[in-house]
Parts: C-alpha cells; structure tokens; sequence
C-alpha cells in the first residue's frame, strides 16, 4: 500500500507541486517566518551595537583612558581605573586557569583509568560549566573572603573566582583539541621509542596548542564580560585608581559599568555607553584574535 | 624497574634516562591533582553554601522559606518566605523562553537545513557575537532602549522603570543563541537518509523538517531548551539592573520584581554585615538557586547523551 502509494505519489509530483512542492505558499510562508526570526536576532545586535555607539561616542575620547572616575564631575570622569582593573584581574584569571585547565585535561584525556571515579569527575565538569556565575561568586565570598581572609575586591581574589568559572571550559577545549590529533602521530612516536609523557610533550600537545589557544582566548573573553561574581567579592564599591598589587583594592570594567548604569545621573548614561563600547571593542578584538588563529592555524587532518 | 628488559604494550621499552621516570610520575601526581581540583570546586560551592544556609535554616524553618510569601529582611518583624523571589524569577524566565525558543528554533533550523552555505559563514558568527555579550551591556540595553523606547514608545505598553517584562525580553536575547546552536548541533545530527527517505515520498522541505527532522532531533531541541531555561534562572546582572529591587509576588508581566539572582547581588553589596541572618538568607537563596540549576542541567546533560548516542 506505501510502496503504491509512494510511486502514484512520485509520479503526479510534477502536477501536485503548485499544492505541495517547494513552492508552496506554506511553504514560502514557513521560509519567510524563518528568516523573520533570524533577521529578529540580527535586529536585536545592531539594535544593541546602534545605541550604544550613539549614546557613547561623544566620550569615547582620550579622557576615558587616562582619567580617573569622578563623582563629582561626570562627564570629565573616565574609565583608566576599571580598564586596568580588568587586566590585572584577567591576567591572575589566566595564570591560574590555563596551566590548571590544561593538566587536568592532559590528565583525563590520556592518563586517568577508565573507571568509576573518571566519570564522576568527568559528570562534574559538565555541571560546573553550567552553574550561574554569582553561584561562583559566594563561594569566593564564603571562602576566600572570609574564610581564608583574603582582603575584598582585590585582583586575587577576582582572578581567583574568575578562574574557577573559566576552568571547566578550558578542560573541555583542551580535551577536544587532544581529542583531535591522530593516533597514527601517538603510534608513530612510541614506535621510535618515546614514553607516554615525551609523546605527549613533543608531540601532541603542540599539535593540539591551536585548539587550545583559541578555546581560551574564548574563554578568557568570557571572564571578561563577567560582573556577578566580581560584585560579590566586593568589586562594587567606588574605587577611582587601579590596583597597585594583586592584593590591592580594584574595580573592573563590568563592575564600573554595573555601578554607573545603576546611577540615575544624565551625566552617566553617555559614561556607561562609553565604557560599553570599550568593553565590546576588547571583547571583539580577544574573539577576532581566537577566529583568525583557527584559521591560521587549523591542520585539517 | 629491575627486571629483563621487557616491553609492555602500553608502556613500550624506554631509552630514557631512569630519572625521566621519576620526574613523570611526579608531572603524573600534578596532573591527577589538577583534575581533582574539579571536585574539590564542586565540594566547594557546596560546602560554602551549605554552612551559612545551615545557619540560617536553624533559625527560619525551612517550609516557612519555601512557602512563605512575604520577604521583608529588614522589617522588625522579619519574614523569610522565597516564594516572592521565585515568582520574579519564574516570570523573567517564562518571558525570556517565550521569545527565545521560537526566535532559537527559528534559526537553528534555516541554518542547519536552508542556509547555503555562504549565508551560513555570516550567520554563524553573528549569533556567536550575540552569545558574547555581556549580560551587564544587555542590562543596560534593556534600561535605556528596550524599556524606554520599544515597550512605552514603540509598542505603548505602560511599563515603570523596572518591568520583569523588559528584563525578560533581554534576557530572551541572550538565550537566543544557547537555543540556537545546541538545536543546530541537534538537526544536523539528523542523518541526510532520513531526509533523503522523506524526499523520496514526495514531501517537500517545510514538511520534511517539521515532520522528519524535527523530531528526531527533539532530544538535543529539549536539551537546548532546558540549557536555556538554566541560564535564564542563573542570569544575575540584567534583571539587578531592569527587573527591580522590592522582593514581592509578581502578578503581571509590566511589575516590576525582585528575581533570586537580583536578590544575591543586591544583598552582597548592600549594608548587611557577615554572619548576620539577612547575610546568611544570602547564602539560602544561592542554595535553592544552586540546586534548581543543578537539577536542569543535569536533565539537559541526559537529552544530550540521548540524541548524540541516537546516531
């Protein structure tokens, strides 16, 4: 009965098409609805991108590199104190979160037996990827602040819980990139006599390094663009100049902009929109950077 | 290692030195440590939170927590009840599946069965910068653009300054792309012979993808949907800025209203000192909200498996 069904059905195709074919008005309906939810979302960007250069470029001058906040004065206030604010606590997040990141992963993908607690470990990750960033964030305030002392928005303390969040992606990057190589490489190298660790050293940890290098380029954005967890360690008050160590009190880019966008100040809005589009332009530069390495850099095997 | 220089098969005859040995089961020690670091966060967070909300729960009963409707801190009288922190966070998460899922859906499926592919190289970037935007500039955008000028100007609905209906919308937006590229993953999963087989009967496009491949990839389009809810829950800084700052039972969507999340990050930097029971409701609130994320995510990881073993 389908099989008959099937050749009638294929046979009138050519005289049912106006009804059922691609060219039916459903179907262009459907097509256009389609596009009208993409082109919501491109909307939705540019919406985003428009207002916040319209708003912002009047104080997108030098002044919001090189001066400080101040309350007092608005609009000849700037932002050189949440910018380097930002990096220091990005560059503690860094130089916590890879070297962890990438041993961990180093360790599961090659060295760790295929047993019980290697899943529990492995369900672990994927749910810490998951879990809300200020989640992280009274953690560090449970922990580090006020269990172990460390002194509140300190770009330590930042680094530190910014790395945690960072580090279940950088584990699962480094373990696709690893993932990735051939084991014709693996075999090839044992066959001449090097042990476990020398073919991982010499051979496929370079060879996995692109990879790496653009997940956490995409991660560390991410951390970038993060403001809950630093809030809660106590990155909200008003600081007007950047850390003079990684134990010194400090503020970041988000925070800066959480603190101004929640002031009801005119003076502040066209500030806010300003720090916006610095915070976009070094998100888009970090995330350009890991797009152009994939592509310089990609062995397609 | 005494012994006749045998090879092992996994561990062939080694020409090294014996101290490279040493020296590797030391990187191996720092190695198993780093991974078990994963576990010591987990037992972190849950022990940080537990502490503090054990306290707190020793003087709030815990049913009075869950079912109260009333939650008012600072009053003389203090009443601990979540639910008005629940209802926030329900109605922003609601509002933002509502717009994220068909807008999601949307494109997920004109990327992974229409989209040629130069269209495809413009389209994928372009939601990958959507999901890289922080959630603090989405919350300013909802203040200064979407309460403003879309809802009161553009659409004319009468909303305050702080409206659940503006911090759904953009919280909406955010999810868009969650939505967007986890359903992708899933339909182009879908093997080309079940689509192939549907041409065959003479179905076209439209029908095909509603009724071949949509739900056959309808694990990994729950996961997707499910990893957006939890990230929708999870979200702090765009309802903090747009949602509102008075704790109370949302009951429309043009209120404003207090959501957990908003909750955490007003408390942490506000007034309340450390040890005290209104900083412990704190540590409560990130609990219930540590567990609800838990509980989606972990569903989300089974739909997950589910479809990437189905093929």
């Amino acid at each position: 009965m389908v099989t008959i069904g099937a050749m009638v059905g294929t046979a009138v195709r050519p005289l049912r098409a106006g009804r059922h074919g691609d060219r039916s008005p459903a179907s262009i309906a459907f097509l256009v609805l389609l596009w009208i939810t993409l082109l919501f979302a491109i909307a939705a960007l540019a919406a985003l991108l428009i207002t916040s250069f319209i708003d912002g470029v009047d104080r997108l001058d030098g002044n919001l590199f090189t001066q400080y906040t101040s309350q007092l004065f608005p609009d000849r206030g700037g932002a050189r104190a949440a910018i380097l604010g930002s990096l220091w606590v990005i560059g503690t997040t860094a130089l916590l979160a890879i070297p962890l990141g990438v041993a961990a992963a180093v360790y599961l993908e090659e060295f760790a037996p295929k047993n019980r607690w290697t899943d529990v470990i492995e369900v672990n990750i994927n749910n810490l990827a998951a879990v809300p960033s200020i989640v992280f964030g009274l953690l560090g305030l449970a922990v580090f602040i006020q269990t172990f002392g460390l002194p509140r928005s300190a770009p330590l303390v930042g680094g530190l819980v910014l790395a945690l969040i960072t580090l279940p992606t950088i584990i699962i990057v480094t373990r696709n990139a690893i993932k990735a190589v051939p084991p014709s490489i693996r075999e090839a190298a044992l066959g001449v006599g090097a042990s476990k660790h020398q073919v991982l050293l010499h051979h496929v940890l370079p060879l996995a390094l692109p990879g790496i290098m653009t997940g956490t380029i995409i991660g560390l954005a991410h951390a970038l663009g993060e403001t809950a967890p630093l809030l809660l360690i106590g990155m909200n008050a008003f600081i007007t100049s950047p850390p003079a160590g990684i134990l010194d009190a400090s503020t970041a880019l988000p925070t800066q902009i959480y603190i101004w966008a929640d002031s009801p100040e005119r003076g502040f809005v066209s500030r806010t929109s300003a720090g916006i589009l610095v915070l976009l332009a070094f998100l888009l530069l970090m995330n350009g950077l890991a797009i152009f390495l994939r592509q310089r850099l990609e062995r397609r095997w | 290692m005494a012994g006749p220089r045998v090879g092992r098969p996994d561990r062939p005859t080694s020409v090294s030195r014996q101290s490279s040995r040493n020296g590797e089961r030391i990187a191996m020690l720092g190695l198993r440590g780093a991974a078990l670091l994963s576990i010591a966060i987990t037992v972190g967070i849950v022990v940080a939170l537990l502490g503090p909300a054990l306290e707190f729960f020793r003087q709030v009963p815990v049913m009075d927590f869950l079912s109260g409707t009333r939650w008012a801190p600072r009053f003389s009288n203090p009443t601990y009840g979540v639910l008005p922190l629940v209802t926030g966070t329900a109605w922003t998460t609601v509002i933002a599946l509502l717009l994220a899922i068909p807008f999601g859906l949307g494109a997920a499926v004109y990327l992974s069965e229409y989209a040629p592919t130069g269209v495809r190289k413009v389209l994928k970037p372009v939601l990958e910068l959507l999901a890289g935007v922080p959630s603090v500039v989405y919350g300013f955008f909802a203040l200064t653009f979407i309460a403003p000028d879309v809802l009161k100007g553009l659409l004319g609905i009468q909303v305050g300054t702080f409206s659940v209906l503006a911090a759904g919308i953009a919280l909406g937006i955010m999810i868009i792309p969650t939505v967007a590229s986890l359903s992708e993953d899933a339909m182009s999963a879908v093997p080309m012979a079940l689509r192939q087989g549907s041409f065959a009967l003479g179905a076209n496009k439209m029908r095909t993808t509603l009724r071949v491949v949509f739900p056959a990839a309808i694990s990994g389009i729950a996961a997707s949907v499910v990893l957006g809810l939890s990230r929708a829950v999870g979200e702090t800084m765009i309802v903090a800025l747009v949602a509102g700052t008075q704790a109370r039972m949302v009951t429309g969507a043009t209120q404003p209203g207090q959501t957990m999340t908003g909750f955490i990050a007003q408390t942490a930097t506000g007034e309340s000192t450390p040890g005290t029971i209104a900083f412990d409701s704190l540590y409560a609130v990130g609990l219930l909200l540590f567990v609800l994320t838990l509980i989606a995510n972990i569903i989300s990881i089974r739909l997950v498996r589910r479809f990437r073993e189905a093929y």
